[in-house]
């Protein structure tokens, strides 16, 4: 049998020009074209055997895995010749169009794996009525009433292939090609059901209408019920036994955020995003079901179109001291407008296929491709929005600096000196020696930063042809920061395209090009972070002075100053320089042979790789550095994955059965360069040559990986009621030890659908049960297991060795996470009422940690394989459509609460620490909580028969003592919280939609080092309030006394002020501080020489003074520690498509105008200027590892972005 | 239908070819750090060298704590600030590093019959675990520095008792001024450059040891 039709003249270039469509993805070009084979049909209909046209339909839908949407009765007695039916054909159109030409029928396709089936030449609907007709002769009398209209889609376009029903009968039929359709019903009574596949149904009571027009309407719900699972293997809701959290890339780029991480912020029950500053290009942490790795930063693993892309949270480096810059996470690569569909894979169950890797859970992300596309089209995305600063850190603006009450001095960090606004003069810094009027500027923040602007246009053709389809598309994204002289830019080219080289045989790939860059990042934590700087200038000082911030005639040398060792804002802003880039290019090459109707082989190969060059440019003259400094760093990482996998799919009477198995090899390596130095020899001259000698300090390393890896799963369904996988996984890792290096990994899990088993009430539209068992692993970072010595900097001319400090275990095993989750899906009252909810236990053992040890031993640390760390949580969606008319409002609330709790550590070990920032330790006890926060004790009156019991006890001179060892400390806290809620929202009306997603963070705390300094020295207003008021001071210790909780119990408690109208005592000649009336003492007792207390409430007598300004109880973290709970505006969007009057005049297909906002917070219980997001901090050292619940000088003001955004296809 | 199976076959050839490009690495030998070299292959001298530089650097840095330990209390830069006894930061943390430094030079020079070494490096452990001692008293000293050896007795070794501590650095010395008192001639793999204090004379440590030996 000849099948295909062949010039011999053209195999070579059969070859060649498919290869070259492979290799150079140049797979638009019709030139190829005339290689397609083209199917010869046999048509004739013979006397051989017959099968039922419905029995052929169905072999051809499962064959070809489509859907087919008939008329039952339309085809009830017709049939066609197994010859022509069980023929092999190649495409499901060549199939259909055989076994219906021959009966007289033909099909239209109207999806992507969806056809309808109508009669041939004339309108089926015509024919319907007589047999409808003839099937009814029952009883009654039948009034029989013939109905018309037109069904249309949201886009005004004729919509074929709907389903008309009458309503409880089974009397219908089906829209023609033009949406048009035809149907004799019973009479005005009967109402007629109109439903299509991805459309709401609409039910429309029949009355005296004959003359229908209906609108279908997309239900995006049902849309959703095919999910991306793992390998990237598309699957059905309904039959998952785990949950998958989804979100459509119209939901990410709706309001477009710099890093699309953010865009997943309340979106996703069970995922907490946590932005680590309000620069936009700053590290965002995804976490999901709760941190249960102490070794790492728990991230998930990315997955984009197969491509498992590199991020990390920790992306900090230092040049120049006290320059911590963080240079932002890479998957910030990624552009929102490419994104088709995104599936977070939470637990082991889900990403169980993932083995090692999949051990904090894994996120598929799906780029749009122009599979879908109607021929050749254009689109275009724009959007500006405005970040308009309003909020500012609530200090205060009573005072000029200077520690001592009414003594101006310019260069203490206190502000506590004159009084301003009140006639005092002084001369200052700029003003000659001349005394000036001292007065306040509280609008120096305002004055300094800027109105941010980000703008970002996209730019996508697509293309569908007969033997494949492609998408190009391009963006750029432009930030301008609220800090002056901040930005970052991002160029992506992304291309997507499948071709067809033979029926069965489709080539596709996806590859990503882009850089991601800035001139200037700022710098975080105090030092060359312009915000300490802003924060800094005293109030008596116009920032606006200092905006020319080099000494004239010193440019490039000598910045100006206030004071010396102060830094200028504008100096650290403009002249010091952080800036970078980052070159990235992923993708993949994909085979997909079909090589039976049952049988699939896909081959793949991706590529990861980025190379990232990191320059700082410290002038001289910056405080920490006065002879300036200069860092280069050049990283390097790619990573290569090729897999393979092979699937069988069958039918065995009233099972479903599919089974794959395949392989992936993967291979990690990178390499970083770092020169830097402290000192350079010729001012303003940035190069590693300009180094002073001796001082440049070099570095490089570089890493290799490898995991090899098999797997298999199975997908057993019985009858749409029950569905069970099975999978397993077997990795070899080659950073684990020969011994340990293989691990085996298996998982199961089992979907009921209730609904199609039971009889259960109407209300009822589907319900699921569904439990999942699932184990994944986690390896570890290369070179953990044997010890090298590195090469130290050199001393003089002298080099160096050095020998490791922390013990490494050649025998490491991986971690092992085991994880159980049980939960339900239910859609009730045809899906107005959507429940999502599931239950997950997460013990992840033999955890990679490193114990500290005493440095007697030798060493300061031990890598070991121990403890248990278990995590308990829910994951709750709850879906309300409360509207479903022609204003339809959805709504959707995502619950997430997650326990962590360390069960075992190792022996002797009693707990592990995360972190300890100041007086605050974030260590969790074995049998506690992950995120716990301790502080110091204060020494305290512990003798229970003294009237003083429990009182502090002050040292001598007045001072809160504190007690640091381990078992003084107390809990002050947990940096995670209680629960977060996502609420989104979705309304519609004719030609508007408004969109909004509210993100509600409830508990938590988080210690604030901006309050620490801030209030240390006497600069929060918030400090200046919480003195306690009196009236008069012979009453004090009355008072004081008479609510010992209220007043004296505690770190926080001080009395006095820093004049006497606030409350200022007066000093006496005998004490250190005399002279003066800023007077302040913290309530408590000490102890006279002869051990006995003596109360320190204020009687002039007895009591300790201590200038106010110095009275802070640094020693405790309580003191600067609050509430994290808050609620923020994550987005909101008000859109409009453009009526087609206007669009058709332009020649597009249609256009939407849509205004938005993001990020805006909208309530937070501390209410002390700081977000409580942004608690999440690297730390303090050159490799600072981000540690939640720490917040310094994370002080960018709240704004309220203004937004607009256009978009328009052709 | 043969062509199509052709190219088909052809593009997962060349896919297997990929695969198995890749495969071919050994696992362990990728897991060899290229960042630094292992013990078995470190020269003494270079251990030498951070020996000493950190010694000097942590004994300069003394000043600041002793002066304050000796005045009893001192001004912070802070205006109310008192640095009453507050030098609990000042651990021996440091010490212990550098012994460990110290001590895998001496294992390589005892490995490598580098008599030099060894006596430098008996005479930099004294020196170390006497200012030890001196500052804190009883310390760790016999079970210290063998964690690497593993067992509890070794990660948290136990306090010796000063005495004890004087009596193994009178040891030590007493075999560093043998292993020094050799034909200057006789000695070999000195690096001078490396021996930052001496350069590489074995006399002039022959002569700190006996100091050293007189102070104990």
């Amino acid at each position: 049998m000849k099948l295909y039709y062949q010039p011999p003249e053209y195999r070579l270039g059969r070859y060649l020009s498919s290869w070259l469509s492979v290799l150079l993805v140049i797979l638009c070009l019709p030139a190829s074209a005339h290689f397609y084979p083209e199917t010869t049909l046999d048509t004739r209909i013979s006397n051989e055997k017959k099968i039922s046209l419905k029995d052929a339909l169905s072999e051809i839908a499962e064959r070809h895995n489509i859907n087919l949407n008939y008329n039952a009765k339309q085809i009830a007695d017709l049939s066609v010749s197994t010859t022509i039916a069980r023929k092999k054909y190649h495409s499901p159109e060549a199939a259909l169009h055989a076994v219906l030409n021959a009966a007289g029928l033909e099909y239209k396709k109207i999806g992507d794996t969806d056809y309808v089936i109508r009669a041939m030449k004339e309108p089926f609907s015509e024919m319907v009525p007589s047999r409808l007709l003839a099937y009814q002769g029952g009883g009654g009398i039948l009034v029989q009433i013939t109905v018309s209209g037109t069904v249309q889609d949201e886009n005004n376009n004729g919509l074929p292939g709907v389903n008309v029903l009458e309503k409880n009968t089974s009397n219908g039929t089906i829209t023609d090609i033009d949406g048009k359709f035809s149907l004799s019903v019973e009479g005005e009574a009967s109402t007629l059901v109109f439903s299509s596949i991805g459309y709401t149904t609409q039910e429309i009571p029949v009355g005296n209408v004959q003359d229908f027009s209906i609108q279908m309407q997309t239900d995006t719900r049902q849309l959703s019920e095919v999910v991306v699972t793992a390998l990237g293997i598309t699957r059905e809701q309904k039959s998952l036994g785990y949950s998958v959290g989804e979100i459509s890339g119209e939901e990410m780029s709706r309001v477009p955020q710099e890093n699309i991480l953010n865009s997943i912020a309340g979106k996703v029950s069970g995922v907490q995003i946590q932005s680590t500053s309000g620069d936009p290009g700053s590290s965002v942490s995804m976490v999901i079901r709760g941190a249960t790795s102490l070794n790492g930063d728990n991230q998930p693993l990315f997955v984009i179109d197969g491509v498992p892309v590199n991020n990390t949270l920790n992306n900090v480096t230092e040049f120049g001291s006290r320059n911590e810059v963080d240079w932002g996470n890479a998957i910030s690569d990624l552009n929102p407008d490419d994104i088709a569909d995104i599936s977070v894979l939470k637990g082991p169950s889900a990403a169980a296929l993932y083995g090692s890797r999949a051990g904090n859970g894994v996120v598929l992300i799906t780029t749009k491709s122009g599979k879908n596309s109607q021929g050749f089209g254009v689109s275009i995305n724009s959007n500006t929005v405005m970040d308009i600063p309003f909020r500012y850190l609530p200090f205060h603006s009573n005072f000029a600096a200077g520690q001592r009450e009414g003594i101006l001095d310019e260069g203490s960090a206190y502000w506590a000196g004159p009084e301003l606004d009140v006639g005092n003069t002084a001369p200052i810094w700029n003003s000659n020696g001349e005394a000036v009027p001292l007065e306040s500027h509280p609008d120096n923040a305002k004055n300094f930063l800027e109105n941010g602007l980000t703008t970002t246009n996209n730019i996508g053709i697509t293309n569908a042809y007969d033997r494949g389809s492609f998408r190009l598309s391009y963006t750029n994204m432009f930030n301008d920061g609220v800090i002056p002289g901040t930005n970052l830019k991002r160029n992506t080219v992304n291309l997507s395209s499948s071709y067809n080289i033979a029926p069965t045989l489709t080539v596709s790939t996806n590859i990503n090009v882009g850089q991601t860059s800035s001139d200037n990042r700022p710098a975080n934590d105090r030092g060359a972070n312009p915000l300490n700087a802003l924060y800094s200038v005293p109030q008596h000082i116009d920032i606006r002075d200092l905006e020319n911030f080099w000494v004239p005639g010193q440019e490039g040398v000598q910045q100006l100053s206030y004071s010396d060792g102060a830094n200028n804002p504008y100096f650290l802003a403009h002249a010091l320089q952080n800036s970078f880039f980052r070159n990235r290019a992923f993708g993949n090459i994909i085979l997909e042979w079909q090589i039976t109707p049952s049988f699939r082989l896909m081959g793949r190969t991706a590529l990861d790789r980025f190379s990232e060059g990191r320059e700082t440019r410290i002038p001289y003259s910056y405080n920490r550095n006065r002879r300036g400094a200069y860092g280069l760093q050049n990283l390097y990482r790619q990573e290569t994955n090729t897999d393979f996998l092979a699937t069988y799919e069958k039918e065995v009477g009233q099972f479903s059965l599919t089974v794959s198995g395949g392989g992936n090899i993967m291979r990690q390596e990178g390499s970083a360069l770092t020169n830097e130095t402290r000192e350079l020899a010729i001012p303003g001259l940035f190069t590693i040559g300009n180094a002073a000698p001796g001082s440049i300090q070099a570095i490089s390393t570089r890493f290799d990986k490898a995991i090899y890896s098999i797997y298999g799963l199975a997908n057993i369904g019985f009858r749409e009621m029950v569905f069970l996988d099975l999978t397993a996984r077997n990795d070899w890792s080659s950073t684990l030890p020969a011994a340990n290096r293989s691990y085996f990994y298996p998982s199961a899990s089992l979907s009921l659908l209730l609904d199609n088993m039971l009889q259960l009430p109407d209300f009822v539209t589907m319900a699921k049960l569904r439990a999942g068992w699932a184990q994944v692993g986690n390896d570890t970072d290369p070179y953990r297991l044997e010890p090298v010595l590195s090469v130290l900097p050199d001393w003089g001319d002298v080099k160096r060795l050095g020998v490791p400090s922390t013990l490494l275990n050649a025998e490491l095993k991986p971690e092992i996470a085991t994880s159980f989750e049980i939960g339900t899906d239910l859609m009730l009252f045809e899906d107005r009422l959507r429940f999502d909810i599931t239950y997950y236990e997460l013990d992840n053992e033999n955890q990679i940690l490193g114990i500290r040890l005493p440095n007697s031993s030798g060493y300061s640390a031990k890598q070991i394989n121990a403890g248990l760390v278990s995590s308990r949580g829910w994951d709750i969606s709850v879906g309300v459509t409360p509207l479903n008319g022609p204003l339809r409002w959805d709504m959707n609330f995502n619950f997430t609460r997650n326990r962590t709790t360390i069960e075992e550590l190792s022996d002797g070990i009693e707990y592990f620490q995360l972190w300890s920032e100041g007086k605050a330790r974030a260590l969790t006890f074995v049998g506690q909580q992950i995120g716990d926060i301790w502080d110091r004790d204060y020494v305290r009156v512990e003798d229970e028969s003294s009237p003083y019991f429990g009182w502090p006890l002050l040292s001598n001179d007045g001072y809160l003592q504190d007690r640091s060892g381990i078992d003084d400390l107390v809990k002050i806290g947990n940096f995670n919280n209680d629960f977060t809620l996502g609420i989104q929202n979705a309304i519609s009306y004719g030609r508007f939609t408004l969109n909004a997603t509210i993100d509600w963070r409830q508990g938590g705390e988080f210690y604030s080092r901006t309050y620490t300094y801030g209030e240390s020295d006497y600069k929060s207003q918030r400090y200046l309030d919480n003195f306690i008021q009196y009236d008069d001071p012979a009453n004090l210790p009355e008072l004081l006394k008479s609510n010992p909780e209220e007043y004296i119990i505690g770190v926080d408690n001080r009395v006095g002020g820093s004049t006497p109208e606030r409350g200022g005592f007066e000093f006496s000649e005998d004490s250190e501080f005399f002279p003066g009336t800023d007077g302040a003492f913290i309530p408590g007792v000490y102890q006279d020489e002869e051990g006995n207390y003596v109360e320190n409430l204020g009687d002039p007598a007895t009591t300790r003074f201590i200038p106010a300004s110095s009275i802070y109880p640094w020693d405790f973290a309580r003191a600067s520690t609050f509430d994290a709970s808050f609620v923020k505006l994550r987005d909101i969007s008000l859109g409009y498509s453009l009526p087609e009057v206007i669009t058709d005049k332009i020649g597009m297909r249609d256009a939407t105008v849509a205004i938005y906002s993001r990020n805006i917070i909208l309530w937070t219980k501390a209410k002390n200027g700081i977000d409580p997001e942004n608690a999440f901090q690297p730390g303090s050292s050159a490799h600072g590892q981000f540690r939640q619940g720490v917040e310094r000088w994370n002080a960018m003001p709240w704004v309220i972005p203004v937004g607009i955004k256009l978009s328009a296809n052709f | 239908m043969k062509n199509n199976l052709k190219y088909t076959l052809f593009s997962f050839a060349l896919l297997a070819a990929l695969m198995v490009h890749t495969s071919c690495e050994d696992l362990t030998e990728l897991n060899e750090n290229p960042n630094g070299i292992t013990l078995e292959n470190a020269n003494a001298n270079l251990l030498l060298s951070t020996v000493l530089t950190e010694s000097a650097k942590t004994y300069a840095n003394l000043g600041f704590s002793v002066s304050g330990v000796m005045q009893y209390t001192q001004k912070d830069a802070w205006l109310t600030g008192h640095n009453q006894y507050v030098w609990s930061d000042q651990g021996w943390d440091g010490y212990y590093g550098i012994l460990r430094t110290n001590d895998k030079m001496l294992e390589r020079a005892e490995e490598t019959d580098l008599a030099f070494h060894q006596g430098v490096g008996l005479i930099m452990k004294s020196f170390l675990f006497g200012t030890i001692t001196d500052l804190w008293g009883d310390a760790p000293y016999s079970n210290a520095l063998q964690g690497d050896e593993g067992g509890n007795a070794n990660l948290l070794p136990a306090y010796d008792r000063q005495e004890d501590i004087y009596r193994g650095i009178i040891t030590d010395l007493e075999r560093a001024n043998e292993l020094l008192s050799g034909d200057p001639t006789s000695y070999i793999g000195i690096d001078e450059n490396s021996d930052v204090i001496y350069g590489g004379d074995a006399a002039q440590w022959q002569r700190l040891a006996n100091s050293l030996l007189l102070r104990y």
